[in-house]
């Protein structure tokens, strides 16, 4: 029974720490009081389940950041419209990189989430055509399943144009 | 800008709690087994009311060696007045549309 009361405190504690990290952005202090507080208990019953509590109040009090999920929104929309309208090119993956880049300068703290999004959306388009038929007037051939997925190559780009947007915005508040 | 709404069930019973022994700083897990809360509801309602600056919150050294600092919470006097004030709503009588009671 040893073990498995140190493995609810290793987890009790990875919970803990999953839970100050997403509170330390808007609440540094409480998060930290979080943290505290876990580290008090860590022999008290209810430990584990304290972790979880912890973890749904930096959900809770972080909850919806209305205007990045706006920004995020409109970013996969231009680069579905751009997508739609345009053939691939080297320019393709130049907007996807813009794109990237600003959602990641807008929200550092979900840069991964925005690049993955972002990269997605060429081989997304190209899903949708391949599944439904419904494809653009220039559009002359059919996407095969092997390149829709082989689009998801601009993933990496998007998720790098991110990272650096995220590193531009903390150079640039100092 | 921080909306003043009503307060709910759990923010009540959270200051009724912190309201019983007002002088008295206290842990989050006390006030959290006091309220009969969750981790997940005391934390959002304790930044709500440190926002509102109804909560004094500060740190204090560990009561055992190798321990981080523990965060402790009282009420402001704001605080206490805001409960006192959800108190009197709570026992006075209903009033009508023109601010007559009506009992």
């Amino acid at each position: 029974m040893k073990g498995a009361g140190a493995l609810s405190t290793w987890l009790a504690d990875q919970i803990g720490q999953l839970a100050a990290r997403r509170l330390h952005e808007r609440h540094p202090e409480w998060a930290a009081a979080m943290l505290a507080e876990q580290a008090e208990l860590q022999t008290a019953p209810g430990h584990l389940s304290w972790a979880f509590g912890a973890l749904v109040a930096s959900v809770r009090a972080t909850e919806c950041d209305l205007s990045y999920l706006g920004a995020l929104a409109a970013g996969v929309l231009a680069m579905t419209v751009y997508q739609w309208t345009m053939d691939e090119s080297l320019l393709t993956v130049a907007a996807v990189c813009v794109i990237g880049l600003c959602l990641g300068c807008f929200k550092p703290r979900s840069y991964l989430l925005s690049g993955v999004a972002i990269g997605a959306v060429v081989a997304a388009v190209n899903a949708f055509e391949t599944l439904t038929g419904i494809r653009p007037t220039y559009e002359a051939y059919h996407h095969s399943l092997a390149r829709v997925l082989a689009f998801s190559i601009l993933v990496p780009p998007a998720v790098f144009a991110s990272a650096v947007g995220r590193r531009l915005h903390f150079l640039l508040s100092g | 800008m921080i909306r003043n709404r009503t307060a709910s069930r759990q923010t009540r019973a959270l200051l009724n709690a912190l309201q019983r022994h007002p002088a008295e700083w206290r842990h989050g897990y006390d006030l959290a087994k006091e309220a009969g809360l969750s981790s997940g509801t005391l934390y959002p309602i304790l930044i709500r009311l440190h926002e509102r600056g109804f909560l004094d919150a500060e740190w204090r050294a560990p009561a055992v060696a190798g321990r981080p600092p523990r965060h402790v919470y009282r009420l402001s006097r704001a605080g206490l007045s805001y409960a006192l004030s959800l108190d009197q709503a709570c026992v006075s009588p209903p009033v009508g549309r023109r601010g007559e009671a009506l009992a």
